[in-house]
């Protein structure tokens, strides 16, 4: 996917304020003290404010001030990015409860099916060799404690 | 007198055989790093956390920090015979190396990029040794507002100095700051932004951070690539032996790339890299065959790879005497530090020597050893190019998932690495610098506490921040930033009314 680099930083200005805005909306929740003896809520809306504030410079900069400039075309890889996140996410969740070498086997299957031209049985096997060697070298050489599940 | 007293100490600690093997260890592992792309020293680091959780702390600074310098001599190797800068601080070593290596000169290039990555390093140390316990005693005068001000100048620094638009380096401070003041608030212990978990009491996790911004965004950038390695170009052995002519000319690039790394190891960002452009600039200009820089210069080889590693005993001087990290890499360090319970700081030499002195002996072995073993290791080294990126990518996923998994046993931190991952994408992509997001994470707390415990000190009187003379140099330092960024701005303001008024 391409995405123009004037577009790509405009998102990113906006997604900024936003989460300045929601910083501001906490912090104004919090108690702010004084200017003279702060509170745990003053740093906080100072820095969302000074957030928000370079966001809509961004933003200003690259609606107007830069508007004759034509950006560059800047490549997108979607579907990696997003198979990685999905990936690893899964074994945020499944980790503690299908264990360490359950979890990453299919974890590297996915990333070997996906990413190398490997078939599905090599994917599988090599998958679970690499996880039980590593699972040997850290559990039992270097005594990190990994999860073993609920079985 | 002292420093060879203490020095003598910290050689009994470094030439023990098991610091000796994990100083081996380090600085093998770092060299690795250093030669696959997308493995800097900071991932380097991260991922052998685990292993250093039952070492002694001299023994863990000594293998972690061996990683960090020994990343910097693998980078120049992948660059000089690929044309593939391992480490960002090698990016200009490819050009005239690669060049080189492509005249059937690698030999000479390897060879003066070794010698040139040893004597700075050495001379480095030398420098660290020297300069930071008197500096940390100095500093043990400075009170919160001087630190203050000392932080707020590292982070303008930073924005003037990053490879991407001040305004987008602005911007990614204050979110790292703003980040950073997610948990429970320093002074009050009032939760800040945890929506009641006990999660994020300490923040995000830094190592899951690091991690994400910098391993996996690297690997997701990679993902891109596959498939595009170029042809490799082998040095045969007999061309590994030094040339008096090489060594010869490559000696003024050495000498002024070591003092120009040393200098700029202080400077907080990206100095490893930016020394490495400067000394590349300074060497074009003082050559006198200019024309021959990007078509196989010994000096465009032998000067930025001295400079890149005399950046790494000053780049420490800031992270041991101050327990302020200038680069991304001695983050994690720092980290570390902190998981074996030793504080970086001014009382760290004096409270933990063995581990100072210790690291200072191990930085000159394991230079040697990096001296000794790379050269006649390029090849293994260079195989390790060969094995494809789509089998190696999810083995450094998995490792990263069992670093971060063994630091907290927090199956959560294993996500904040994945989103900080596509975030250091994103960020990447459209030239954000994330190494002042990362650096303003670590700084942040520590900035907020000494703000208000200046102003508890001083019953509110902002006054503080002027007085003293440290504050007074660092709030002077900041002004002049100041100034200058503002004349540069209105300078190229007028310069481009004057290109569109003709």
């Amino acid at each position: 996917m391409q995405v123009n680099s004037r577009r790509g930083d405009l998102a990113v200005a906006v997604v900024l304020l936003a989460l300045a805005v929601f910083f501001l909306w906490g912090g104004w929740h919090m108690p702010a003290g004084t200017f003279s003896v702060p509170g745990p809520g003053i740093v906080p809306m100072i820095l969302s404010t000074l957030l928000a504030a370079t966001a809509l410079a961004l933003i200003i900069k690259e609606l107007f001030g830069g508007a004759r400039r034509a950006g560059v075309p800047v490549s997108f890889g979607v579907a990696p990015v997003a198979i990685v996140f999905a990936a690893l996410t899964g074994v945020a969740v499944a980790l503690e409860y299908a264990g360490f070498v359950a979890t990453l086997s299919v974890f590297l299957f996915i990333m070997l099916r996906v990413f190398s031209r490997l078939g599905t049985w090599r994917a599988a096997l090599l998958g679970v060799v690499i996880t039980l060697a590593a699972a040997w070298f850290f559990d039992r050489l270097l005594g990190v404690s990994l999860p073993r599940g609920l079985w | 007198m002292d420093v060879i007293h203490y020095l003598q100490q910290g050689f009994a600690v470094a030439l023990a055989p098991s610091n000796l093997l994990y100083c081996l260890i380090g600085v093998l592992w770092g060299t690795v790093v250093g030669v696959l792309p997308g493995l800097g020293p900071l991932a380097g680091m991260a991922l052998l956390l685990p292993l250093t959780y039952k070492l002694d702390p001299a023994s863990a600074i000594i293998m972690l920090s061996g990683i960090f310098y020994g990343a910097m001599y693998g980078g120049s190797t992948t660059s000089i015979l690929l044309r593939i800068p391992g480490e960002a601080a090698s990016i200009v070593t490819c050009i005239d190396g690669y060049e080189m290596a492509k005249q059937g000169r690698a030999g000479p290039a390897l060879v003066v990029a070794a010698v040139g990555s040893f004597i700075g390093g050495t001379v480095s140390i030398v420098g660290l040794m020297l300069f930071a316990p008197p500096l940390a005693k100095a500093m043990l005068q400075v009170g919160p507002a001087a630190e203050f001000a000392l932080m707020l100048l590292a982070l303008i620094v930073m924005s003037v100095i990053s490879s991407s638009s001040t305004l987008k380096t602005l911007t990614m401070i204050l979110l790292g700051l703003l980040l950073a003041t997610i948990g429970l608030d320093p002074l009050s212990g009032f939760a800040r932004y945890t929506f009641g978990s006990l999660h994020f009491a300490d923040g995000f996790n830094f190592v899951a951070m690091a991690l994400g911004l910098f391993g996996i965004s690297e690997i997701l950038l990679n993902f891109e690539q596959i498939g595009s390695l170029k042809p490799t170009i082998k040095p045969t052995l007999r061309s590994l032996v030094p040339q008096w002519t090489d060594l010869k000319a490559s000696a003024a690039p050495i000498a002024r790339g070591t003092v120009i790394g040393f200098l700029f190891g202080f400077v907080p960002g990206i100095s490893h890299v930016i020394s490495t452009f400067v000394s590349y600039a300074v060497e074009k200009k003082l050559s006198a065959h200019p024309e021959e820089f990007g078509h196989g210069a010994i000096a465009g080889v032998a000067g930025p790879e001295t400079a890149n590693n005399a950046t790494t005993g000053s780049t420490l001087i800031p992270l041991l005497v101050l327990g302020i990290p200038a680069i991304p890499a001695t983050a994690i360090l720092l980290s570390a530090m902190m998981i074996h319970g030793v504080e970086p700081g001014p009382q760290l030499i004096a409270e933990h020597p063995q581990v100072f002195w210790g690291l200072i002996a191990s930085m000159y072995i394991g230079n040697l050893m990096l001296l000794v073993l790379n050269l006649p290791l390029v090849g293994v080294f260079v195989n390790l190019l060969r094995i494809p990126y789509v089998y190696l990518a999810p083995v450094v996923l998995l490792i990263c998932v069992v670093g971060i998994y063994s630091v907290t046993a927090e199956p959560l931190d294993i996500f904040v690495m994945a989103a900080f991952g596509v975030l250091g994408y994103v960020l990447r992509k459209f030239d954000f610098d994330i190494a002042p997001l990362l650096l303003s994470v670590v700084l942040g707390d520590r900035m907020e506490v000494s703000l208000r415990r200046a102003l508890v000190i001083s019953n509110g009187d902002y006054g503080i921040f002027l007085q003293g003379a440290f504050s007074q140099v660092f709030v002077g330092a900041i002004v002049l930033l100041a100034l200058l960024q503002v004349a540069a701005w209105l300078i190229g303001v007028r310069k481009k009314a004057l290109r569109e008024g003709t």
